[in-house]
């Protein structure tokens, strides 16, 4: 068994988990579900999807807190897909405004009345900044809400009418995905084989 | 800039594909999870399964269906027909579904339209309409499209929205299987009242009225029989499109 492309992802039990898991194998990985805390902490690296309201992921998502800064501390690669990306951030103002996880600056807000939300379909992602996932062509959004994201972290975003989305953000080790690479055909799957080819945390 | 998306629609019933579909990489023709792999190869930018056998015995077969379809397709998928209760939809998303569609069942309890939202966010909760025009206007149809409701497509659009559909699947009733072009009137009064994306459907014939309905609002349209018999390609389509200035995905 290559230990090259092992990676934990964190059950929240929320939305689309088994397509993570299947693209993740698509991808080549070897995806390991996890609710405990010990295991995510010690990963190779680190997915949290999700697909829900904000309140609902950081009920969720809260008690992992520790063990991802734990991960993160060994610079193990943690990816937050979607929902997963946007509970990174400070806080979110879905169901009122509750608090994010806080690893990353900036905070998860509504899309505009001035442009169609949901924001659905696929467009081009441009760069903004160096990526170790390299971000590049065809993306799959679905979401109605972004991160408010600092210039500093933003690493590819995607123009939604004058709206300038997040599309890719990261810092050290620790990434957020907005669309979903998991539905986003070649250009996604390229995408995740890069995060599971970022060296392991260390032990 | 979201491009418009080009979807193919398929008819399921007891989890096998009730037209059938002309790829000839195709080793099962009547495979649901091999048509969505052709249509995922030639580019489609979405694919609607419809259930329409909706029967208690069928349900199961079609969650191993969608099972299997997630673990395969790398492009999204709605699945439709039958949906009852915010328990089915949530089965279906747990199964791999990205967006469910709701019709009949949120006719006679809008509320569940909101359950799906709340559950699984307005993006993947999608109302589908049948409508037929009627006087001046458009009256929506239940059962897939064998009784009036004596409801106006426009109120209803409007309300489902308000309840949380963040996608609209509207079918005109009049222009399915005609293929002389979608209803373009009708999407233009429906894209004008609501702020959600509205996926055009029921009557394309040839590459144009797929540009037509994007010119009247649509940000999607859906087929099946061109698709289906190979009257048209994906590709030939979005060629079509970007010729007239659409945003598309395409080469992908």
């Amino acid at each position: 068994m290559s230990a090259a492309n092992r990676a934990v992802v964190v059950d929240l039990g929320l939305g689309n988990l088994g397509s993570v898991l299947q693209a993740l194998v698509r991808a080549g990985g070897e995806p390991r579900l996890s609710t405990d805390p010990e295991e995510i902490a010690r990963a190779p690296r680190v997915v949290l999807p999700g697909v829900a309201a904000f309140g609902l992921g950081m009920e969720r998502a809260a008690k992992f807190k520790p063990a991802l800064q734990a991960a993160l501390s060994r610079h193990a690669p943690v990816v937050g897909i979607c929902l997963g990306m946007q509970i990174l951030f400070e806080e979110g103002e879905e169901d009122g405004v509750r608090p994010g996880l806080g690893l990353l600056p900036g905070r998860v807000t509504r899309l505009p009345q001035s442009v169609q939300v949901p924001h659905i379909g696929w467009q081009k992602l441009q760069a903004s900044g160096n990526s170790a996932l390299k971000p590049l062509g065809w993306a799959y959004f679905a979401h109605s809400f972004r991160c408010e994201a600092p210039d500093a972290v933003t690493q590819a975003f995607a123009e939604h009418g004058e709206v300038r989305i997040a599309a890719v953000v990261g810092r050290g080790t620790l990434f957020g995905v907005q669309y979903h690479p998991e539905k986003s055909a070649h250009d996604g799957e390229a995408l995740l084989r890069r995060f599971l080819a970022l060296p392991e945390g260390a032990a | 800039m979201l491009t418009r998306r080009i979807i193919p629609c398929l008819d399921v019933k007891d989890g096998r594909v009730v037209k059938g579909v002309k790829f000839e990489e195709l080793r099962d023709a009547g495979d649901p999870v091999e048509q969505a792999r052709a249509y995922g190869a030639a580019g489609a930018d979405e694919l609607c399964f419809l259930d329409i056998s909706a029967s208690l015995e069928s349900r199961g077969t079609l969650l191993a269906l969608v099972e299997r379809v997630a673990r395969e397709l790398a492009i999204p998928f709605a699945v439709g027909g039958g949906v009852r209760s915010a328990g089915d939809a949530e089965t279906l998303l747990r199964a791999g579904a990205d967006k469910v569609s709701l019709n009949t069942a949120a006719l006679a309890d809008p509320a569940l339209i909101t359950a799906v939202a709340r559950l699984a966010g307005s993006q993947s909760a999608m109302i589908a309409i049948d409508a037929k025009a009627r006087g001046p206007g458009w009256e929506v149809r239940s059962h897939g499209g064998t009784r009036g409701t004596g409801r106006d497509l426009i109120d209803w659009a409007r309300e489902a929205v308000d309840r949380g559909a963040g996608e609209i699947l509207l079918t005109s009733m009049d222009h399915d299987g005609v293929k002389r072009g979608f209803a373009l009137e009708m999407l233009r009064a429906v894209t004008a009242a609501v702020p959600v994306p509205v996926i055009a459907s029921g009557g394309a014939g040839e590459a144009g009225h797929f540009a037509d309905a994007f010119e009247a609002g649509a940000a999607a349209a859906l087929a099946a029989s061109v698709f289906h018999f190979g009257t048209l390609g994906i590709s030939s389509v979005k060629e079509a499109c970007a010729a007239r200035g659409f945003p598309m995905r395409w080469p992908v």
